[in-house]
């Protein structure tokens, strides 16, 4: 650039204003975008800290776990003999009924079609109960029920099998009165 | 004209002349009843507290006036509807037969000797007192029976069963899964059985039982006098039992046998 351009320029870029006021009010823009990195700061900082307690929950259920897994064989009487531990099975899927659960279902569909009668009328609070415990004792008969396959001639086992089913057919019977009284 | 009123007011009397021997009333009642006779609840929405005491008949006090009260003499029946009073005292003769059910509202019962029952969907149930034989069932509620000395039966699906026979009797409980308390001396007979529910007992057990524990995935605790002549014969298929020897019979022989069996839950056993 030669001196004769440069003097004119010069003259341009002094005539020109030190500040320019924005078109519009810049700063409600700027307050929301810092709110919003204070948010998303805090939001890091909760899940942070949820996965160091998670984290350390599971080492802590873990270390529980394999800390009450000490060996034991133990007579509790004479004649008892206390089996060791092991882990419960978890069925993937779950085995199919045995014979002697024909009369439990039979009975469980007559009690069902009463109870199904009263659902409507339960609030959905009372149905969530109903359906959990249910649930959980379905889940008892299914594993009862693997462990019987596989022992056979068990006859704890099959005795815990007869009272798992008495338990369903008790809890569909009682939710039935007590549901009648509404 | 005046035949016709004359005519409607007698055939008003007629009408309601049945109704107030019968003592229906609406509100706060007093009707009489024989010491024996039968006292029936029926309530929805409504928190029901039940006296036994030495009086002669039945009183009811609410906080509304929508609650109908009938009687013969010998049987008092109450009905709350729903939205028909939030609360409800009800005084009885200690030795009559209770019947209560409730649908949203606690039930506490004291001091009635006479047989008891009670069931609700969703309410607490208590009873104290001087009850002797005691029936309580319950959906998602808890069921407390803590009297002298009784034969109770208490159930609760999802609920807490608590029952404690302070001079002895015998105890039933059983939930699905909540859990079970069982305590007293001297216990005659003990059965509790849950599911996924826990079982505690801390009581004496004293004769021939039955005295039986059974769950599926619930633990059992159980705590006994040092010198009770009981030995606990403990079971688990999935599980483990800690302290057994503390369920070796203790000298001088066992008479008693408590029999816990479960098939995924822990049983700990411990003499205090």
């Amino acid at each position: 650039m030669s001196d004769l351009e440069r003097g004119p320029l010069r003259e341009h870029l002094d005539r020109l204003p030190r500040e320019v006021p924005p078109a519009r009010d810049l700063w409600p823009d700027v307050a929301r975008t810092l709110a919003a990195s204070r948010r998303r700061a805090r939001v890091y900082r909760t899940v942070a800290l949820a996965s160091t307690l998670a984290v350390a929950a599971v080492v802590a259920v873990f270390v529980g776990i394999e800390g009450r897994r000490t060996p034991a064989h133990l007579v509790v009487s004479p004649s008892v003999t206390v089996s060791m531990p092991a882990p419960t099975p978890v069925l993937a899927v779950p085995p199919p009924p045995l014979p002697e659960e024909d009369a439990y279902q039979g009975a469980e569909r007559l009690l069902d079609t009463d109870l199904d009668q009263r659902r409507a009328s339960l609030r959905p609070a009372q149905a969530a109960v109903l359906d959990e415990n249910l649930r959980i004792v379905d889940r008892a008969i299914e594993t009862t029920r693997a462990e019987v396959r596989e022992h056979p001639d068990d006859p704890e086992l099959r005795a815990e099998l007869d009272r798992v089913w008495e338990d369903k057919l008790d809890l569909i019977r009682q939710a039935s009165e007590l549901y009648s009284e509404m | 004209m005046r035949p016709s009123l004359w005519t409607l007011a007698a055939l008003l009397l007629v009408l309601l002349a049945p109704s107030r021997a019968l003592g229906q009333s609406n509100g706060d009642s007093t009707l009489t009843i024989a010491p024996d006779g039968v006292v029936s609840i029926h309530v929805v929405d409504c928190k029901v507290h039940v006296v036994g005491s030495a009086r002669r008949d039945v009183k009811v006090t609410a906080t509304s006036s929508d609650v109908r009260v009938t009687g013969d003499g010998s049987h008092v029946s109450i009905t709350v509807r729903p939205g028909g009073t939030p609360s409800m005292d009800v005084a009885v003769p200690s030795g009559v037969h209770l019947d209560v059910r409730g649908v949203d509202g606690g039930i506490t019962i004291h001091d009635v000797a006479g047989p008891v029952q009670a069931g609700t969907v969703d309410g607490n149930i208590s009873v104290d007192g001087a009850g002797r034989d005691v029936e309580a069932s319950s959906v998602s509620g808890n069921v407390d029976v803590a009297i002298k000395h009784g034969d109770v039966r208490a159930s609760s699906v999802s609920g807490t069963v608590s029952i404690h026979l302070g001079a002895g009797g015998t105890a039933w409980a059983k939930t699905v899964s909540g859990p079970v308390t069982l305590g007293g001396a001297p216990l005659t007979r003990a059965e509790a059985r849950t599911v996924s529910g826990t079982v505690d007992i801390d009581a004496r057990p004293e004769g021939d039982g039955p005295f039986e524990v059974h769950t599926h995935s619930g633990n059992v605790h159980v705590v006994l006098p040092r010198t009770a002549p009981v030995t606990v014969d403990a079971r688990t298929h999935h599980g483990q039992v800690d302290n057994p020897d503390a369920g070796a019979p203790a000298p001088g022989g066992a008479h008693t046998v408590l029999t816990v069996w479960t098939f995924g839950g822990d049983v700990h056993v411990e003499r205090k």
